[in-house]
């Protein structure tokens, strides 16, 4: 990646090594990504969570917790979390699941429609905003939610044609770092589940 | 040609809810009336009619079952975005996914057959069988889904040469479904209600920081 500087190389090494990649891991060479995507000519690029739909390659890394998304994804603790918001704390005879529930069925069974929106809510404030305030919904959210996955896609230069349009799609989240991507004109990036995007130099044509 | 850089808007439905079903088949109608005569005791003795035999319409067609509500929109994803040093105008765009439209109300049932007619005697002139009854009225539309929840997109950005353009919508309420049709027949009893709306989804933010 001659086209970065130090710094940026740096910061791209440090955004992998969060992911738990090695510092100058690719995950797919460019070079031989944009020969292959020539081929997908009829409809949109998908990146997807899916690798069975993926075109382009992406890595599956099993997450053990919220914690542990937070430290590959989340922002910082002492960020601006204005507009982030931070559920009520879930009623006893929800959370007493936790204790007696034998497993995962038995506690799903038990809950109530509005614990999955309120849980779903709490792992996005756990992510988006200050996690130390949703240490009660910690427990529900692992129960839950945990063990999950996310699809790594990393590489030198993603380049996104004028008119096309790239999707990142799946049932699990999707993690992007690039040294540099382009967007041509008229081109668009379409995302249909929680993504992050790391690129030292984003360009729109 | 797209006009944004970045769309984190839910995904649409491609329908509507699942139709209701078509309403039962009316019943056949009662037997008529059989006809009664007697015969003259004068001149050629021939038979009078005293009454003619009658029919029966059938029944009305049952009511179509009400349509299924439609489902909520898709929830818009979260995103973050790091893009450190930018070159160009970015355009992003947030919002939950517009909630499904309810299912049409279902078809009204046929009417029923027409009941038999009653004995024709001799002297009378017979009827045939009774009219078809009417169609059942339709259902009612389901109700439209409530719009797809917003997100938040949080970027950060070391330098910019244009802007950053931003949009954020809220999911819109789906529609009610379409009234159902009245069923076959000899008349009908209407067509259903339409379904009512849904709610609109919640907000979404897109939060924009300069790093350095």
């Amino acid at each position: 990646m001659d086209f970065l500087t130090d710094q940026q190389r740096a910061n791209f090494a440090s955004f992998n090594q969060r992911l738990g990649l090695a510092p100058d891991e690719l995950i797919h060479d460019t070079t031989e990504q944009h020969a292959q995507l020539k081929a997908v000519n009829d409809g949109p690029v998908i990146i997807s969570s899916n690798p069975g739909e993926s075109h382009i390659p992406v890595k599956i890394v099993p997450v053990g917790s919220i914690a542990e998304l937070n430290k590959m994804v989340g922002l910082p603790d002492n960020g601006d979390d204005s507009d982030v918001h931070y559920p009520d704390p879930l009623p006893e005879h929800q959370t007493s699941l936790l204790q007696t529930a034998n497993s995962r069925a038995e506690l799903f069974a038990g809950l109530d429609d509005s614990t999955f929106e309120t849980v779903k809510k709490a792992a996005t404030a756990f992510l988006m905003g200050n996690s130390a305030r949703l240490a009660d919904h910690e427990p529900m959210i692992n129960a839950m939610m945990f063990p999950g996955q996310v699809a790594l896609a990393t590489g030198s230069d993603l380049n996104i044609p004028a008119g096309q349009t790239y999707v990142i799609q799946g049932n699990d989240p999707v993690v992007l770092n690039y040294g540099r991507i382009t967007v041509g004109t008229g081109a668009q990036i379409k995302v249909l589940t929680d993504t992050t995007l790391s690129t030292q130099i984003f360009v729109q044509q | 040609m797209a006009d944004q850089t970045f769309d984190f808007t839910g995904s649409a439905y491609s329908g509507p809810a699942t139709q209701g079903g078509t309403g039962g088949t009316g019943s056949q109608g009662p037997q008529g009336t059989n006809g009664t005569s007697h015969q003259s005791t004068s001149g050629s003795c021939p038979w009078v009619c005293d009454s003619a035999p009658t029919n029966n319409p059938g029944g009305d067609g049952g009511v179509g079952g009400n349509g299924s509500k439609g489902a909520k929109g898709n929830a818009a994803p979260n995103g973050i975005l790091y893009l450190n040093d930018v070159t160009g105008n970015v355009s992003i765009m947030v919002g939950g996914g517009n909630g499904q439209k309810g299912g049409k109300g279902g078809t009204g049932g046929a009417g029923g057959p027409g009941g038999n007619p009653g004995n024709n005697p001799t002297g009378c002139t017979a009827v045939g069988q009774g009219p078809q009854g009417k169609g059942g009225k339709g259902g009612n539309g389901g109700p439209g889904g409530d719009g797809g929840d917003g997100s938040t997109v949080t970027v950060y950005y070391t330098s910019i040469t244009g802007q950053f353009h931003n949009q954020t919508t809220a999911g819109q309420a789906g529609n009610g479904g379409d009234p159902g049709d009245p069923g076959a027949g000899v008349g009908n009893n209407g067509q259903g209600s339409p379904g009512t709306g849904g709610n609109p989804g919640s907000a979404s933010v897109i939060r924009i920081y300069q790093t350095p």
